[in-house]
């Protein structure tokens, strides 16, 4: 089984809801107790409780994590007072059920569920240490998505798409969304990212469940 | 140049900025209740404004400003607000990625907002981690106490709450933990060693109460400074290491059988609580100013 773990916040594309035929989305407002059990010594045998019933680690072949983090706006149905610290559990238990052993799509990094690749200060710093070259211009001329070592659109420029390569590797991400722009004294910079999740066409999805059968195998 | 960033009434912010001063060193202080913007490696705040790139130390203890009562009372609260909420993330990004000393990098102090998962690093570093469940389900909760007798609840995130037992029995308790799944833990019987890693050094203090978490108000706490036995010392620079962390505070307990655990290591621990605490200060200013420029 595949599992969209999303927030209301920067909601998935149709397209890859649509296009992993079975997916199952979890969202923070979907994870309702009871059959919530994650012991850090088998995480392998964790589930979550959720409104749709108990998800097993061990049925899940891929997630997609697609949110930094829950946040009080995710969680309506909790009441005012308690939603940060609700938030910041929920937080707390999804970092520790995505160290199951499915393929993570990104691997979670302290801080961000979703790992690294959708805080743009993050990523020009990142760049900037990488020796990647990187834009103030105020429009991205264009935008690529890598998946795995795919660059999509296909035919995209290739010094563009080594641009991209190059970024995806200094924040080890496995997909990234970047915005691309070209100055005339340096070629392609890059000018930010975005939640890849969101940009993500037919094309992208194809190439999510080529990833996804190729980790399973 | 040495930057601070934070609340400078707080305690161990001021603690620091005070034996910086002692050291002859004028660091920049950023305070979290003003306005400040930082953009492209610049931070500015009202008429001044510095390069980051002069930035060879800096010692972070922010907050979430827009909860600070020096900003939720003020007048500009909107202003401040929306000031502070985009510089903390433009400082946080510039922090690490920084070629410089950074007390502690954001990324690595993020591992103790999620307790279960930093445990697992904790494991890895070689320390004994006590059984946990993280649950909202009454029955999985009665089958681990059932398992590991007297458990503790405290909170999985890195909000701030104190330790307590668990009450298994109480029907109440049990019904509304369906609304947020809890981290728990096997109750370790034990003194309490906190200790502060500090670079390469250890400050650690031993901590003798009756109560289940020693930092509750009335809890009768006595705190000496002790000697780490054995090669703790060694395991606890590690760990902070393994962690990212320059200066950390480990939290231990030795059973009565001679046994050590690990709860957490604290990435901005508030050392100003504990018994030797001037030397702590001393030593984080000790590692902040051997960083700054050569003149």
């Amino acid at each position: 089984m595949i599992v969209i773990v999303s927030g209301s916040g920067h909601r998935p594309a149709r397209p890859l809801l649509r296009g992993l035929g079975g997916a199952r989305l979890v969202t923070p407002r979907t994870l309702a107790g009871p059959g919530t059990r994650c012991d850090p010594a088998d995480l392998p045998a964790a589930t979550l409780g959720t409104r749709c019933g108990t998800l097993a680690a061990g049925d899940v072949t891929a997630v997609l994590a697609c949110l930094p983090a829950v946040t009080p706006w995710d969680l309506p149905h909790i009441a005012g007072p308690e939603r940060s610290f609700v938030a910041a559990e929920l937080t707390a238990l999804l970092a520790l059920w995505l160290q199951a052993p499915a393929l993570v799509v990104n691997r979670p990094v302290p801080g961000s569920l979703c790992g690294r690749g959708l805080d743009p200060g993050d990523a020009r710093w990142a760049a900037v240490q990488a020796g990647l070259p990187i834009t103030a211009r105020s429009r991205a001329e264009t935008r690529l998505t890598l998946v795995g070592d795919r660059v999509l659109p296909g035919g995209a420029d290739p010094a563009a798409a080594e641009l991209v390569r190059a970024l995806a590797k200094a924040l080890d991400a496995t997909v990234l969304c970047v915005r691309l722009a070209r100055e005339p004294d340096r070629g392609w910079c890059v000018h930010g990212v975005e939640p890849w999740w969101q940009a993500a066409d037919g094309e992208v999805t194809a190439a999510l469940g080529a990833l996804i059968a190729e980790g399973a195998r | 140049m040495i930057l601070l960033w934070g609340h400078p009434e707080e305690r161990p912010f001021a603690r620091v900025l005070r034996a910086l001063h002692a050291r002859g060193a004028d660091p920049l202080v950023l305070d979290q209740r003003r306005p400040m913007t930082v953009t492209s490696g610049t931070v500015r705040t009202a008429g001044a404004s510095w390069d980051l790139a002069g930035v060879k130390a800096a010692y972070l203890r922010p907050y979430d400003a827009a909860r600070l009562p020096a900003v939720t009372r003020s007048p500009a609260r909107t202003a401040l607000t929306r000031h502070a909420r985009r510089a903390a993330p433009a400082l946080c990004a510039w922090a690490d990625h920084a070629p410089a000393l950074v007390v502690n990098r954001p990324s690595a102090s993020a591992t103790n907002a999620a307790k279960a998962c930093q445990g697992l690093l904790v494991e890895a570093a070689g320390f004994a981690v006590p059984p946990s469940l993280v649950t909202d389900d009454a029955r999985a909760l009665a089958e681990f106490a059932a398992e590991h007798g007297a458990v503790v609840v405290k909170p999985g995130s890195g909000i701030r709450a104190r330790v307590a037992l668990a009450d298994v029995h109480d029907p109440d308790r049990m019904a509304r933990l369906a609304t947020c799944p809890t981290l728990f833990q096997r109750h370790i019987p034990g003194e309490d060693v906190r200790v502060h890693v500090v670079g390469d050094r250890t400050f650690a203090v031993r901590l003798v109460s009756d109560a289940v978490d020693y930092r509750v108000r009335d809890a009768a706490l006595k705190q000496s400074t002790v000697e780490l036995p054995g090669d703790l010392t060694e395991r606890c620079v590690a760990l902070a290491r393994a962690l990212g962390l320059v200066v950390a505070g480990i939290d231990l307990r030795m059973t009565p059988e001679g046994d050590w655990f690990c709860f957490e290591a604290n990435p901005a621990p508030a050392f100003t609580f504990f018994a030797g605490a001037d030397q702590v200060a001393e030593a984080i200013a000790d590692l902040l100013h051997a960083h700054r420029p050569s003149s």
